[in-house]
């Protein structure tokens, strides 16, 4: 997903984020509904004197959780381009930045890069003084292509 | 100095890497969705061969080719490998080449869980089979392990319980795998209520996977503990019960048959829309449906032990309760006939094994109904009709299932079309075969002919040897499909994008074969 803004004096921005179909709230919803049928199970099985039941229906959900948690963060990345009068400033991370790179303005040049193997994604780089950084892996073939132009547009 | 440049770098056309170790790390769903595929054609094998050695012992009365012992090991490796080696796999492939792109993701969302959940069952099946090579032979006792029986079992115990471990790692980690692939992964615009019926089935199937496997794997390690660590959960001379063992195998147990019938729903409900030129009639029907089934595959798990000695009430409960399953199972068959009712109808292949499989999973429907008939259970119980109806419901429903989507989505997975006349002729022969095979088991049970011997009274002669006659034709008509699914990949006619006519959905929008990696376009979701 791209989200294209514009701030004052001449600053804009562009956000980036991966397509996620799972809200937080959606998982924690899911995850709850889950856990209760699993852990009332389990807890019939234990006081029947069965207690193998329980450890491996904990450690199935600790599982779940793990890999719910993974998918949310994974849907969570952002990344924010600022274009302002001298920096070009890319941003990076889950809740807040964690990574964040300046390229000078004058010097900045857009490449959208074939793959090297047919059906493989493009890479989106943005370069300056021998640094190359790429963005938007993440967005399919027509959103990255779109964001190249816009970021021509606006360079 | 800003400029965009579409750089045309050396561009080779060979997609994935080459050689061994490109199927050994790889994590791409459609890598994976093979190998899965591969395996469990293998399996099918594997466990048809081990069927073949039990029908050809049993086409006449007396002790001909095997010992009795090896006959049980036969009995229960063939079940074990069947629904775990064979059947689940099958569906998990599926899933995985499918599913990511039925609901227009790039991929699944845990690709290297989803490699390590393949590559455990290679070795999980290794050290099953590898149980008929040590002392005392593989495991006998069936494949639900009662106790004490299965204690008496030789070196191979605690091999098939670690090997069962492994194959329920594997399918947890699927099923994890396509539910957060399923909640997390699917395009813009692809709402629950969108999402094509098989990939609806195998949400709920996952669920019910990842609801009973603790139960078995907890059941199964109790046995261990009995045998090797003292403990008497299963002992009734430590205090504990083996009826109890049962009552958990089976609260697994039946949902599992639910496990390995759901998916198959969800296939004959994406094909007949497809060969009938029509929307599926009743979609949220169907939806319900399959929840209410998987409901109510909870709460019936003792009709497979009426004959144990429990409470007339708890007969009564599980009697009715197993009855309500007909109520929505009615309903798809319902959905899937007025789906085709007045519908431009072809009989390609894929369309012959779904109606095969619409008649003939009914016929194992109908003869279950009877089995949930407590007082009739009695009578039927650990006889031939019960092999027959739950024959007639894996084999003719589940692996008929299989057999259809194999043939629906090859031409999208190779880009090449099967040969249609050779796809006919092996529906024809499976369809004759398989119901000499076991049609006349159901007569052979209310005869009273009891499962899992290797000898019998001579009444039972000629219909055991018709039954074997059909398995015959049966195995040899699955090396025909192997040869079929062989040729498909090597060559034949190119096929479309769209492959079939009236086919609907994003899998068709991409080409086919389909890029190694699906959508570097937003799909586009009607």
């Amino acid at each position: 997903m791209i989200i294209f803004g514009r701030e004052e004096k001449g600053m804009r921005y562009i956000v980036l984020r991966p397509n996620s179909s799972l809200s937080t709230r959606q998982a924690l919803i899911f995850f709850a509904g889950i856990s209760m049928v699993f852990l009332l199970i389990a807890c019939i099985f234990l006081c029947m004197g069965l207690r193998m039941i329980l450890p491996f229906s904990g450690l199935e959900l600790a599982v779940l959780a793990y890999c719910l948690i993974l998918a949310l963060k994974k849907g969570k990345v952002q990344e924010v381009i600022t274009i302002s009068e001298k920096p070009v400033l890319v941003q990076r991370g889950l809740e807040e930045v964690e990574k964040q790179e300046e390229l000078q303005m004058g010097w900045v040049q857009v490449n959208l890069e074939k793959p090297t193997h047919r059906g493989y994604p493009s890479s989106l780089i943005i370069r300056s003084h021998g640094r190359r950084i790429e963005v938007g892996h993440f967005l399919v073939e027509s959103e990255r292509k779109k964001l190249a132009k816009q970021l021509k547009q606006w360079l | 100095m800003t400029t965009v440049t579409d750089t045309h770098e050396d561009h080779h056309d060979h997609g994935p890497a080459k050689g061994l170790m490109r199927w050994v790390t790889t994590t791409n769903h459609k890598d994976i969705g093979t190998l899965y595929l591969i395996f469990s054609l293998i399996m099918f094998m594997v466990g048809g061969a081990m069927a073949m050695i039990i029908r050809l012992e049993l086409f006449q009365p007396g002790l001909q080719f095997v010992d009795p012992g090896f006959f049980n090991q036969m009995t229960t490796v063939h079940a074990l490998v069947m629904i775990f080696g064979a059947v689940m796999p099958a569906f998990v492939g599926l899933a995985n080449w499918m599913l990511p792109i039925m609901v227009g993701g790039p991929d699944m969302a845990l690709p290297r869980m989803n490699n390590w959940s393949f590559w455990i069952l290679p070795f999980a099946f290794a050290m099953l089979l590898g149980t008929f090579f040590m002392d005392g032979g593989a495991p006998a006792g069936g494949w639900t392990m009662y106790p004490p029986l299965v204690l008496q079992g030789g070196n191979g115990f605690p091999f098939m319980i670690f090997a069962i471990h492994m194959m329920g790692i594997s399918s947890v980690m699927g099923a994890i795998n396509v539910i957060v692939t399923i909640l997390n992964m699917r395009a813009p615009g692809m709402t629950l209520m969108k999402m094509p019926l098989f990939v609806w089935t195998w949400f709920i199937t996952a669920y019910l996977l990842i609801a009973v496997m603790p139960v078995l794997a907890g059941a199964v390690t109790m046995l261990l503990t009995d045998r090797f660590f003292d403990t008497t959960f299963f002992n009734a001379a430590g205090g504990g019960d083996p009826v109890l063992f049962q009552h958990i195998f089976w609260f697994f147990g039946h949902p599992e048959v639910y496990i390995l019938i759901l998916p198959a729903f969800g296939i004959v409900s994406q094909i007949i829309p497809t060969f009938a030129r029509k929307p599926l009639f009743g979609y949220s029907s169907m939806v319900y449906a399959t929840s209410s089934i998987a409901f109510l595959s909870f709460i019936v798990w003792a009709h497979h032990m009426f004959t144990v000695g429990m409470p007339l009430q708890g007969e009564l409960f599980f009697m009715y309760a197993t009855m309500l399953i007909a109520v929505p199972t009615g309903v798809k068959v319902f959905n899937w006939i007025s789906t085709m009712w007045k519908g431009s109808m072809t009989f390609e292949t894929p369309m012959l094994f779904s109606i095969g499989f619409v008649i003939m999973f009914t016929i194992g429907g109908f003869s279950g109904l009877m089995l949930a008939i407590a007082p009739a259970d009695f009578q039927y119980h650990d006889t031939y009709f019960v092999v027959a109806h739950f024959h007639y419901v894996l084999v003719t429903g589940a692996i008929y299932a299989i057999m259809a989507s194999v043939y629906y989505w090859i031409p999208k997975w190779t880009g090449h079309m099967y040969n249609e006349k050779m796809g006919q002729w092996h529906f024809w022969i499976s369809t004759v075969s398989v119901n000499v095979l076991f049609f006349p088991q159901h007569f052979l049970g209310l005869a009273g002919m009891p499962r899992r011997i290797p000898d019998y009274s001579v009444q039972f002669a000629e219909f055991n040897m018709w039954s074997s006659i059909g398995s015959f034709v049966f195995g040899l008509s699955q090396v025909f499909f192997c040869y079929i699914v062989y040729k498909t990949i090597k060559g034949g006619e190119k096929a479309t994008d769209q492959v079939w006519e009236g086919a609907e959905g994003l899998e068709w929008t991409l080409p086919s074969p389909p890029p190694y990696h699906s959508f570097t376009q937003a799909p586009e979701i009607k």
